[in-house]
């Protein structure tokens, strides 16, 4: 026996004689092993698509969950000695190419000059800048005053502080009693040959302005007209601007954006050149415009696409972000070498800039925005950009399945709102894609309630994801009722007995009430809102009894019947709203009683903020009330090239969605949701509380009455947020909503209210409120109507 | 004389002295882009479209065979809406046709004063129906110029616009519209009629309408054949007109088939407005076929 056959266990119709079958075998794994190395060369050109690119990092990033994440985001950055600086709290980290992550730099900063700042601005700079080997620290607006002034690290790596140098604001601030304040605001700056160049804009003016203060004596030149929207260092001293005048910047001809033009600004001689122009976007997407001299290459960043203009040459993508990112101020972008950095809210994102890099694939979504839970999603397609079409909006399915079909416009990933777009017809035609196969999503949609799981899936396939719902309807303060001496029986629970209890509420015997109540938030006459809502619900109890809806019916006759009765001339406000801004006397009259009923009563888990009862509508006193919910759904076009990225992405979106809109969607959520602000907030009164203990102890006989009646005072209040705030839904909260649930139905388009394509019902309605036709006519005309369509539909 | 020959004939036998069709390729060179667009356009869309109202419509196109053609048959909005766009059109074509052929009739008369009239006819024709639909709705909506003055003659006021007496409007509209592009080729038609045949006739003793009658519908015939099929196939298209006034769900007296295709078309039901166009489409095509052949054996008889 061979001693090989002991080891290797070879099939004997595949045996090689004794003695030469090690070395086969031995040829034959060789064969394979440069098979396979062969094969993984072959697949190295696609390597590209599958990491990130060169230089690619995030630093920083913040948790979208964490209520402090606005405090705790970085900014400020800058580039020295190839190395990125940024502010993050009171520290300053830095980071080199290579490293894993941003190393501590400095820490315990402080804003110098800043004798009156609060504890939240103690350590924040406006602008932070770097300067041969330390840092230009800007603050503006502390304490009335505008500093600058040097930042070094000593051996220790504990900051150093240079002399203030005051910049000349004074006739920039504005006075309000004791405190004066900048009237402006700046989205960018930048530091050339030792001088500041802020550019903004008066918050009372919508023109541009530029001011450049010497950081040596802090004296200030304006420049003005120039309308300066972004600047950046460019060449020989020379500033690059973003030009653009924003009360001239649409073509009235096209209707498009004028070309943005990137000029060369000479700030000695106030002289412009035009080094590129734009077209196609609006001056306010485009943000983190950049200069490297060394390759003369312009960078900016739109939306969540980073451009390069090298030399004369045409606007380029070079890189992409993981999501949108709002224009935001510099000096929040910067240059690392070949890498362009970007701080965001979310934080740092490093990206390389060669064209060549450039992923494949992207991910377009339409009719959504960049959300906290589409940022988490997001990340879990790091591979995938993610776009938003913002620029697309289709009305009716019609127009979407168009868009779909004929690939003018390529969405991956749709988000509709049901009410809005026929969902129903678009499963049906087959422009959504079965996901049933992913178990997440699955079992993501078994959760929700019945009847959302029904608008979503059909023949066993599931079409879309519901990520978002809510509803309103009409909902009462118990406690002014009661205050107001009516019983639960008298309040009303349907319309005919609400219309009954408006006309009783309009006999001028209750005129007194009427001084500190009002029964309804309507600014204007009663009837066309009542007769809207009573179409609407109509429309929505036949939806749900599945029966074809008709107005030629005893119900609808009865509610036209208490409508045209209803009596309302003593309620009714008659308001001139005038071309005035301000609001009339009136009306804010009205909205300062105390409003009995709402029909925009949030329905929700989540605890009202008016202290109203949720109370459904009934059509009469014998119907069931019907509750609809206003959802909206994701679905994946069948067509797109990125499926695998479309469904990890919904997967990963339906585990960021918030806690309190699941418990909405889902039955079986029943424990009540904490407050995520409620810690922080209860341990900032807690300080609040003990400085102004402090504060008391501290003061003069005379003041000391005064600060504690106000120590008394918001004692009071933290215990009442601290009794009240802890939770934003409660286990009667939710009981009351789930009661109501008992009742939905997805709300879907009606012609009856609204234009879906068809304006003809809104204008019969229109003609009845005007008298031009009775309501015979109108149930007839109406009738008419309906049954062509349900008809044409069979 | 020697009769002079045609310049072209589609003759494949070309003989002596005639420039024959299919050798001067030159002339498929400038046929060419015309006949491209045609088939692009017209050809390849409407037998694309046979196969399409045979699918179920769907993004993904599955083939169903005849089932739209029985679902669009059995639905009794589609009957509705075929039925209508038939009684208009056989109702406002004969009313455009004789309206045509009697103001043409007047304007020979005119002789050379005749030219503004005829262009006041044309106006309507030229006007974008949403324009027209606006003078329309001031002159018959409720509180219109139509019911002020039936107000003034003590009449109570119509709903022209709401209820079936919509019909009236909408047909009175198409004939506005259309009747000047009629009348302008009724008069081309009329002119080339000679005088010396009613001079003739009225030595005989002929009346005006015999005249009418006798000679010039007989002389005109090919032109009034086109007159009433053009008349007609625009009548197949009243559509706008009524959905400007009712909308897409108009009363039932004046839902056309255009309606049915429109909603099912906003519906994304493409396949059933592909196979009621197609359904109208053949009986179209008999009527005209029965209406060829009655004017081919009029033609002869004369």
């Amino acid at each position: 026996m061979c001693p090989s056959e002991r080891l290797i266990d070879v099939p004997r119709k595949q045996a090689a004689p004794c003695g030469l079958k090690g070395e086969n075998h031995m040829t034959q794994l060789g064969k394979r092993i440069l098979t396979l190395l062969l094969g993984l060369f072959m697949l190295t050109p696609l390597l590209p698509t599958a990491h990130a690119a060169q230089g690619d990092a995030v630093l920083s990033a913040t948790d979208p969950d964490d209520p402090q994440r606005y405090s705790k985001r970085p900014l400020n950055l800058c580039v020295m000695n190839d190395t990125l600086y940024f502010q993050r709290g009171d520290s300053i980290y830095s980071y080199q190419p290579g490293d894993s992550e941003e190393k501590l730099y400095l820490s315990n900063l402080s804003v110098q000059g800043n004798e009156n700042a609060s504890s939240s601005d103690e350590y924040w700079y406006d602008f932070l800048y770097a300067e041969d080997d330390h840092f230009i620290a800007v603050t503006l607006e502390r304490a009335g005053q505008a500093v600058a002034f040097t930042l070094r690290a000593d051996a220790e790596g504990k900051p150093v502080y240079g002399e203030k140098v005051a910049l000349d604001v004074e006739d920039l601030l504005q006075e309000d009693g004791d405190y004066n304040y900048l009237n402006y605001y700046f989205e960018c700056s930048a530091v050339i040959d030792h001088v500041l160049y802020l550019c903004g804009g008066d918050y009372n003016d919508s023109s541009a302005i530029m001011f450049a203060f010497d950081l040596e004596s802090g004296e200030r030149t304006d420049y003005e007209g120039l309308d300066i929207q972004l600047v950046a260092p460019y060449q020989d001293g020379k500033l690059l601007c973003m030009v653009m005048n924003e009360m001239d910047a649409w073509d009235p001809e096209t209707g498009e954006p004028k070309p943005l033009l990137l000029c060369a600004l000479d700030p000695e001689t106030e002289e412009m050149e035009e080094v590129a122009s734009i077209s196609g976007i609006n001056h306010w997407q485009m943000t983190g415009l950049l200069y490297d001299e060394s390759t003369d290459t312009i960078y900016y960043a739109l939306a969540n696409r980073i451009y390069r203009i090298q030399g004369q040459g045409e606007a380029e993508l070079c890189a992409y972000h993981p999501a949108d990112i709002y224009p935001q101020a510099e000096p929040h972008a910067a240059l690392l070498g070949d890498t362009y950095v970007l701080a965001t809210n979310d934080g740092i994102y490093l990206r390389g800039t060669d064209p060549a890099e450039l992923p494949t694939q992207t991910l377009s979504i339409y009719g959504s925005f960049a959300s906290k839970q589409h940022l988490k999603a997001a990340a879990a397609i790091q591979d995938t950009p993610v776009f938003f079409q913002e620029n697309a909006y289709y009305s009716t399915a019609q127009e979407l399945g168009q868009a779909l079909t004929s690939g003018d416009t390529q969405f991956d990933l749709l988000s509709i709102n049901m009410n809005a777009i026929e969902f129903e017809r678009l499963m049906e035609k087959g422009y959504c894609m079965d996901l049933s196969g992913s178990e997440k999503l699955t079992a993501y949609v078994s959760k929700l309630y019945p009847f959302l799981q029904d608008a979503v899936t059909m023949d066993g396939g599931l079409y879309a994801i519901p990520y978002n719902m809510h509803g309103y309807g009409f909902g009462y303060d118990a406690q002014a009722m009661e205050a107001l001496g009516y019983t639960q029986e008298q309040i009303p629970d349907n319309y005919l007995d609400l219309m009954s209890f408006v006309s009783a509420w309009n006999d001028p015997d209750n005129a007194e009430k009427w001084e500190e109540y009002a029964l309804l938030e309507y600014e204007g006459e009663y009837a066309s809102p009542f007769f809207y809502d009573i179409l609407e619900a109509v429309d929505h109890y036949y939806a749900i009894s599945g029966q074809p809806m008709k107005l030629d019916d005893p119900i609808f006759r009865s509610l036209m019947e208490a409508w045209q009765s209803m009596e309302t001339d003593n309620i009714e406000l008659h308001v001139d709203w005038g071309m005035e801004d301000e609001v009339p006397e009136e009306i804010q009259e009205l909205w300062d009683k105390t409003m009995l009923f709402s029909t925009y009563q949030n329905y929700s888990t989540e605890m009202p903020y008016n202290h109203h009862t949720m109370c459904p509508l009934k059509l009469t006193p014998d119907t069931e009330p019907v509750v609809p919910m206003y959802v909206e759904v994701f679905f994946v076009n069948p067509n797109s090239e990125n499926l695998d990225a479309c469904i990890r992405y919904l997967e990963a979106y339906v585990e960021a969605i918030e806690p309190l809109m699941l418990a909405d969607m889902c039955p079986d959520m029943n424990e009540p949701q904490e407050n995520s602000y409620y810690a922080s907030n209860v341990e900032n009164m807690q300080k609040v509380l003990k400085d102004l203990e402090k504060s008391l102890s501290e003061a003069d006989e005379a003041d000391k009455q005064a600060l504690q009646d106000d120590l008394d005072s918001y004692k009071e209040y933290v215990e009442d947020y601290i009794a009240t705030e802890r939770y934003v839904s409660t286990k009667e909260t939710i009981a009351a909503y789930r009661a109501l649930m008992e009742h939905a139905c997805v709300a879907k388009p009606s012609i009856l209210y609204q234009n879906t394509g068809d304006d003809s019902f809104l204008t019969l309605r229109q003609r009845f409120l005007d008298k031009q036709i009775t309501l015979d006519q109108f149930i007839q005309e109406g009738d008419s109507k309906l049954r062509l369509m349900q008809l044409e539909n069979q | 004389m020697e009769a002079r020959p045609p310049l072209l004939s589609i003759d494949s036998h070309c003989k002596g002295g005639y420039v024959c069709f299919a050798e001067k390729k030159s002339l498929w060179l400038f046929l060419l882009p015309g006949l491209l667009m045609l088939m692009v356009f017209y050809i390849v869309p409407f037998f694309g479209g046979i196969y399409f109202s045979l699918t179920d419509g769907s993004i993904h196109n599955r083939f169903v065979g005849m089932a739209n053609y029985v679902r669009i048959w059995q639905n009794e909005v589609f009957r509705l809406g075929f039925i209508n766009t038939l009684e208009l059109s056989l109702l406002c074509a004969p009313l455009i046709f004789i309206t045509a052929f009697i103001l043409a009739a007047m304007l020979r008369t005119l002789q050379d004063q005749s030219a503004p009239f005829r262009n006041v006819l044309v106006m309507p024709y030229l006007m974008p129906s949403s324009a027209m639909l606006l003078i329309w709705l001031l002159l018959f909506d409720y509180g219109g110029v139509i019911n002020q003055i039936c107000a003034a003659l003590g009449l109570e006021r119509v709903l022209w616009l709401e209820s079936n007496r919509l019909r009236i409007p909408v047909v009175l509209l198409y004939i506005w519209k259309n009747v000047g592009f009629s009348v302008v080729i009724f008069s081309a038609a009329l002119q080339s009629v000679p005088e010396a045949y009613y001079e003739f006739a009225s030595l005989e003793g002929a009346n005006a309408w015999q005249k009418e009658l006798k000679i010039t519908l007989p002389l005109i015939l090919p032109t009034a054949f086109l007159v009433f099929v053009l008349a007609w196939v625009n009548a197949f298209k009243i559509f706008k007109e009524v959905y400007f006034i009712g909308g897409a769900y108009p009363q039932d007296a004046v839902y056309t088939l255009q309606h049915f295709m429109n909603n099912k078309f906003a519906r994304l039901d493409y396949q059933d407005v592909t196979a009621a166009a197609y359904s109208f489409a053949v009986v179209v095509l008999i009527l005209f076929g029965i209406m060829y052949m009655q004017k081919s054996v009029r033609s002869n008889d004369i």
